[in-house]
């Protein structure tokens, strides 16, 4: 096993050594794009040794706000940037922020594929021999591996960064981070981390944060999950429509309801509507087979049988590396070394296939995870995006417009799309209503078997909820639906049955009454276990 | 308890739906007549300011130069030498079009139109062949030089700057050796009329640019393939899970692109009556420009066949106006460099603004 285990004692949050002095603030920082205002007037003090949560729904400003903080944007005349009680420049160059260590985790990683790992960590921290002014490598290996480790992580440094998967480039991203800032100084800032992260290096990270904020540390973590956030911060902020409408909330004193209810700006009692959903589930109809999958393998897949019905909704789940996340993909068509059978809505398949269309023909839609690199063209406008798998079907001569705007405004009443403009390109849209467009253009297909990976991936708890309903809706009218994903929350929303894969195999299958606990303690306790797990990155 | 999962009509708030009332101009936009008209319309959220500027740039360029020059830049001789010799870059423009608008890039445009435009002449006056059978090899063979290209780059796997870029080289020095590196003419004045036949005081090469420049519009803008074309340009993956035939893009996109510049070549060597091989290149990088030019109108930050005409014509009536008065020929690679450089600044930072949120 590559992790080494948590410690107990962690869990709690100890108090940090010299907490209060302010190590960054926020005077009246204000943002426009054009005519949209993304920041008003923000003020904002981050104290040295606190977990600072940020929360706020997709489009409230958050990341902005870290960008303006890391120099990507500068901020409107008139806003301040103090660190460290001097003013910095607008925007910050690198110079000041590596002075007063500042580092970032940028929602998109930034993470450049052809450079190595050890490369990718090290950027613009080289450490020059004093006569030769030749980078040291030796020392930069041993101190990039102590980074790594620190993570619980057993990454290769010299293999390239296009080698390894989203949550293993999350690591390098978070562990380039942690090279910049030396514990018990500086600021640190995670912007949604944690979705990108592999489940089982979760723990690591957490007390890494708790660690840094102890030593004094200014740590700022952006995210969706606000139990998450309630659990790790020590104060929480929320941004709405570029206002803060709250600063520096004492976490142990608010619930996550009350939370939810600031960030959405109207009352939701996210347990209710767990409870509510919970009864909605509808008696599934098993004597029809929606879609059957035999000796599905790949190189983590070992031989997987599995049958879903019409109107049911399969879950997958399990440790990164498992291979639920393949399931998708292979069903789809789509993953190239996949191999099997697939029976989809009365037609067969055999994998590995050419040429995708056929499985697509027999109504399989696959919504993948990466929005921004399978899912949807970002340039191109969101009508053109929505209607993409359907333009061939009126002719090859002429492309009619009438049939598109009557789909778009569908997605718009399916799905509450915001703003609704089928002409604005998908690059303009907030990550809850891009994802939202992803899953319509896929159920506008009106598909017998939708495949789904991480369909809730980086979206806000008003588009969480919308997605997930529309899911559940699209399994009352038949299509058979099979959600790979790590939410357990989600699983336990959406899903009549789960699977929890583990080293390419099914270990355990949940059914009837199944909670988001039970689902978490299904996917980590079998693996700890087990012989011959495959450690994380190894 | 709730009922089972009850239909979302019923949650969606009621301005939502209302909101969605249909665009009276999209229904204007029936019937063929109207639908030509709509391609010079732009897309999307992009300003008129934005499409049509280049146009006022253009008329104000031209303003400018008859106030410099006088009545010799507005006499019809001047209208007729630039809008009836840009015949070979509006074909250039179009295969460079096709092949940048989907993600590939065409350097060996200007040696097909050359290689088509010398086997014409070495047939016809060397070996006395009839000019039709002629004119069918050289645009096989600027179609077989395109489908090389699309193996090696689409099939094998290389960058196709390093490929068209040795295709241009390889094509130049062979049309150099079946013409032993002089020019070739001889080409009877009954051919020459394909070419030259005057139609509304213009050579009738400047119409079948126009035709050609439209059928490209209307399938990059009209057609499923079209639709798919961007998508390729913009996201091969996304287009590969929606069941585009990416590699079948691609591969047709050279094929197409070799066809346009083997007939752009038969069109130019009719109309001379013959060719010099040497001077194809001098051909390549006026189209660049032109196309990327062309990305700053009727539809911002895209590689479209209108701004591409439109970028040639405002290009050749700078030069035209330049040498009228006095600059001699090194003007020309002057301004086209000039024009490539701030064309693609241009076409960067409108791109860079419709991606920013």
């Amino acid at each position: 096993m590559g992790l080494p285990a948590a410690p107990a004692e962690g869990a709690a949050k100890p108090a940090p050594l010299h907490r209060g002095q302010v190590v960054v603030r926020l005077r009246h920082v204000t943002k426009r794009f054009g005519s949209a205002t993304v920041l008003e007037r923000v003020d904002l003090a981050v104290q040295s040794g606190e977990i600072h949560g940020l929360v706020g729904q997709n489009g409230s400003g958050k990341s902005t706000l870290i960008r303006l903080l890391s120099g990507v944007y500068a901020a409107d005349p008139g806003s301040v940037i103090e660190v460290g009680g001097e003013v910095l420049s607008n925007p910050p160059t690198p110079g000041e922020l590596s002075r007063y260590g500042l580092a970032f985790v940028h929602q998109d990683l930034g993470i450049v594929g052809n450079l190595t790992v050890r490369e990718n960590i090290c950027v613009g921290r080289y450490e020059p021999h004093r006569f030769t002014r030749a980078v040291r490598w030796r020392n930069e290996l041993d101190a990039v591996k102590a980074t790594l480790a620190m993570l619980g992580s057993v990454i290769d440094p010299d293999c390239l960064a296009s080698t390894l998967h989203p949550g293993e480039q999350a690591v390098v991203a978070i562990a380039r981070a942690l090279h910049k800032v030396t514990p018990g100084s500086g600021c640190i800032a995670f912007d949604e981390s944690t979705q990108s992260l592999p489940r089982d290096l979760l723990p690591e990270f957490y007390e890494i944060l708790r660690r840094l904020a102890v030593s004094g540390t200014a740590v700022i973590i952006i995210g969706h999950r606000l139990d998450e956030i309630l659990a790790l911060a020590d104060r929480v902020s929320v941004l709405q429509d570029g206002r803060l409408i709250a600063a520096g909330l004492d976490a142990s004193q608010i619930t996550e309801a009350a939370l939810a209810a600031l960030v959405l700006g109207r009352e939701v009692e996210l347990t209710t509507l767990r409870e509510h959903w919970t009864d909605a589930r509808p008696t599934r109809n098993r004597n029809h087979s929606g879609l059957c999958a035999v000796g599905l393998e790949s190189d983590i897949l070992r031989s997987i049988d599995f049958e879903a019905a019409r109107g049911e909704v399969l879950g997958l789940t399990g440790t990164s590396n498992s291979g639920h996340e393949h399931v998708p993909y292979a069903i789809a068509g789509v993953l190239a070394q996949a191999k099997g059978k697939v029976v989809a809505n009365g037609y067969s398949f055999v994998l590995p296939m050419r040429n995708p269309q056929g499985l697509s023909d027999a109504g399989v839609a696959l919504v993948p995870q990466q929005r921004a690199v399978e899912g949807l063209a970002l340039e191109v406008t969101a009508l053109e995006n929505l209607t993409l798998p359907r333009v061939t079907q009126h002719g090859r001569l002429f492309l009619p417009t009438a049939w598109q705007r009557a789909e778009f405004a569908e997605a718009v009443r399916m799905l509450g799309i915001v703003p609704n403009k089928a002409k604005l390109p998908v690059a303009k849209f907030s990550g809850g209503n891009q994802q939202k467009l992803l899953l319509a253009k896929w159920l506008l297909g009106r598909p017998s078997v939708l495949l789904m990976h991480e369909p809730t991936q980086a979206v806000d708890v008003g588009a969480r909820i919308d997605i997930l309903r529309s899911i559940r809706a699209a399994a009352a009218s038949g299509v058979t639906v099979v959600l790979s994903s790590i939410e357990t929350q989600d699983l336990a929303f959406v899903c009549d049955r789960v699977l929890v894969l583990r080293s390419g195999e099914v270990s355990q299958e949940l059914t009837g009454d199944f909670d988001a606990s039970a689902i978490e303690s299904a996917t980590y306790s079998s693996s700890q276990t087990a012989a011959g797990v495959v450690p994380y990155g190894g | 308890m709730p009922p089972t999962a009850e239909p979302l009509s019923e949650e969606i708030p009621a301005q939502i739906a209302d909101s969605v009332t249909s665009d009276p101009l999209e229904q204007r936009r029936s019937g063929v007549p109207k639908r030509v008209l709509a391609l010079f319309r732009g897309e999307g959220e992009t300003g008129f300011a934005a499409r049509y500027a280049l146009i006022g740039v253009w008329v104000a360029l031209a303003v400018l130069l008859s106030a410099l020059v006088g009545g010799a830049f507005l006499s019809s001789g001047t209208l007729t030498t630039i809008l009836g010799t840009q015949q070979p870059l509006v074909f250039l423009g179009m295969a460079l079009v096709i092949t940048l608008a989907i993600g590939e890039f065409d350097l060996s445009i200007a040696s097909m139109l050359g290689l088509s435009a010398t086997i014409v002449p070495v047939l016809v006056t060397s070996h006395g062949w009839a000019p039709l059978p002629a004119s069918l090899v050289a645009i096989g063979s600027a179609m077989a030089a395109g489908a090389v290209n699309a193996l090696v780059i689409v099939v094998v796997g290389i960058d196709a700057i390093v490929v068209t870029l040795g295709m241009a080289t390889l094509l130049l020095g062979l049309a150099s050796k079946i013409s032993d590196g002089t020019a070739v003419g001889g080409l009877s004045s009954s051919f020459a009329s394909i070419s030259n036949t005057q139609v509304l005081g213009l050579p009738i090469t400047f119409f079948y640019g126009v035709a050609l420049v439209l059928a490209v519009a209307y399938v990059m803008r009209f057609t499923p393939l079209g639709r798919h074309m961007r998508f390729v340009g913009a996201n091969r993956e996304v287009s590969r899970l929606a069941g585009v035939r990416v590699r079948r893009i691609r591969i047709g996109a050279y094929i197409a692109s070799g066809l346009i510049c083997g007939v752009g070549g038969v069109l130019l060597t009719a109309g001379i009556g013959g060719f010099d091989s040497t001077t194809s290149s001098t051909y390549l990088l006026p189209a660049l420009s032109a196309t990327f030019l062309g990305t700053a109108a009727i539809q911002p930050g895209r590689f479209n066949p209108i701004g591409t005409f439109i970028g040639i014509y405002f290009l050749a009536t700078g030069i035209v106006g330049l040498e009228l008065l006095g600059a001699s020929g090194w003007i020309s690679d002057v301004f086209y460099g000039a024009a490539l450089i701030l064309a693609v600044v241009v076409a960067t930072i409108t791109r860079r603004r419709t991606l920013t949120v």
